[in-house]
């Protein structure tokens, strides 16, 4: 079940672990993405809310009602948030990744 | 100001998406650029919006592209699969069709490989694009719309017309078959696709295609490139070959491409309304 949707592309995985550890809207998954990548990875609006309808059709995440946004203005917004499927998930493919890390280290490939 | 007008401006451009995705994502799309505006505001200078906007660019080009052929496939229509077997079967129609009909010359060549191509692209059609079948009346019409080429295009082996006026016979012969085929083909798909008169564009492309490869009625531009890479060391059967092989590969390509435009636009049928009804 899990593993017919691994592996993962990067944007879908940066929007996974933007949102492990609390829900977020829109603007707050970009920059979270940002600074986890040390602003390496800048997603546009597009790429963002395109990920974000096939994440929610997929079932990996839910929205939220809209809630106002204390950090910004008075403006309500959409928040997201993990399911247990995209938490499931988002674990598969980190221990995936960090097994392929593993085998890079014994390698030498990385110290 | 600036943020105004970019809001503006962004707004507009949001038109770029398919309406169901602007409907469902459009205004947090808005906000979130909003956001990004306010954020470049605090730096203060012109370049963070000239930034932004470079971004925001590269996003909606890409972005934007990719959930028209999203959509399109979402909405059982062709997926890359039945794109693949569409050209394919092109292919294969055209070379089969110069494979027998090669002794005969053009008369019987191009009308044999679009009745093949024809009835391999009902295979592709059952197979992937519409089970339904309806298109199968488009069938006859096809046929009727080569066939009628077939017969005309006998005309210049009657010997009664010079050599210039025989190639701008042949030429209107086939802009005539592409047309008659694509007007009767719409006529056909009218009741069930919304867009359906993009069909008669499909035999268009078609006609300049062949137009583009043949540089005269016997000269093909293939051809003549075929043998120009290979100092003339390769024989006429095979250059002909080829060149129905990239004929075949670029019929495939436009008529799919015309096809993937008119999949999402299919009128309920009787089965769907059936399948609304049912609780």
């Amino acid at each position: 079940m899990v593993s017919q949707h691994l592996p993962l592309t990067p944007a879908v995985l940066h929007i996974l672990l933007a949102l492990a550890d609390q829900k977020r809207h829109g603007y707050g998954i970009m920059k979270e993405v940002e600074r986890q990548t040390d602003g390496q990875t800048q997603m546009g609006p597009g790429t963002l809310y395109g990920s974000i309808k096939r994440m929610r059709k997929a079932g990996f995440i839910e929205e939220l009602d809209e809630l106002s946004a204390p950090d910004l203005d008075s403006r309500k917004r959409r928040y997201y948030q993990l399911t247990d499927l995209g938490r499931r998930i988002l674990q598969a493919e980190t221990a995936r990744l960090a097994s392929l890390v593993r085998i890079a280290q014994v390698k030498a490939v990385v110290v | 100001m600036k943020i105004q007008l970019s809001l503006w401006l962004y707004k507009r451009l949001l038109r770029l998406y398919p309406r169901s995705y602007r409907q469902e994502f459009g205004e947090p799309m808005t906000d979130t650029f909003a956001d990004l505006c306010y954020e470049a505001q605090k730096l203060g200078t012109l370049m963070a919006f000239v930034g932004l906007w470079w971004q925001v660019m590269g996003d909606l080009a890409k972005s934007s592209l990719y959930e028209h052929i999203h959509l399109d496939m979402e909405r059982n229509g062709m997926t890359k699969q039945a794109f693949f077997w569409w050209v394919v079967a092109s292919t294969a129609g055209w070379v089969l069709g110069w494979s027998v009909g090669y002794p005969f010359d053009e008369p019987t060549l191009l009308p044999l490989g679009g009745i093949l191509v024809s009835l391999l692209h009902v295979g592709v059609l059952q197979r992937w694009v519409f089970p339904a079948g309806w298109y199968k009346s488009a069938l006859p019409l096809h046929l009727t719309g080569w066939l009628l080429a077939a017969i005309a295009m006998t005309i210049p082996s009657w010997g009664i017309l010079s050599e210039s006026a025989l190639e701008g016979l042949t030429f209107l012969i086939l802009f005539s078959a592409c047309l008659i085929t694509g007007f009767l083909q719409w006529l056909t798909f009218r009741p069930y696709l919304h867009k359906a008169k993009l069909w008669i564009i499909a035999p268009l492309i078609i006609f300049i295609l062949s137009i583009s490869l043949a540089s005269s009625s016997n000269s093909f531009a293939v051809t003549n490139l075929a043998n120009y890479i290979s100092s003339g060391t390769l024989s006429w059967p095979t250059v002909h070959f080829t060149t129905f092989i990239l004929f075949g590969i670029l019929y495939g390509i436009s008529t799919g491409g015309v096809l993937l435009m008119l999949t999402p636009n299919q009128k309920p049928s009787d089965w769907d309304i059936e399948e609304l009804a049912t609780p």
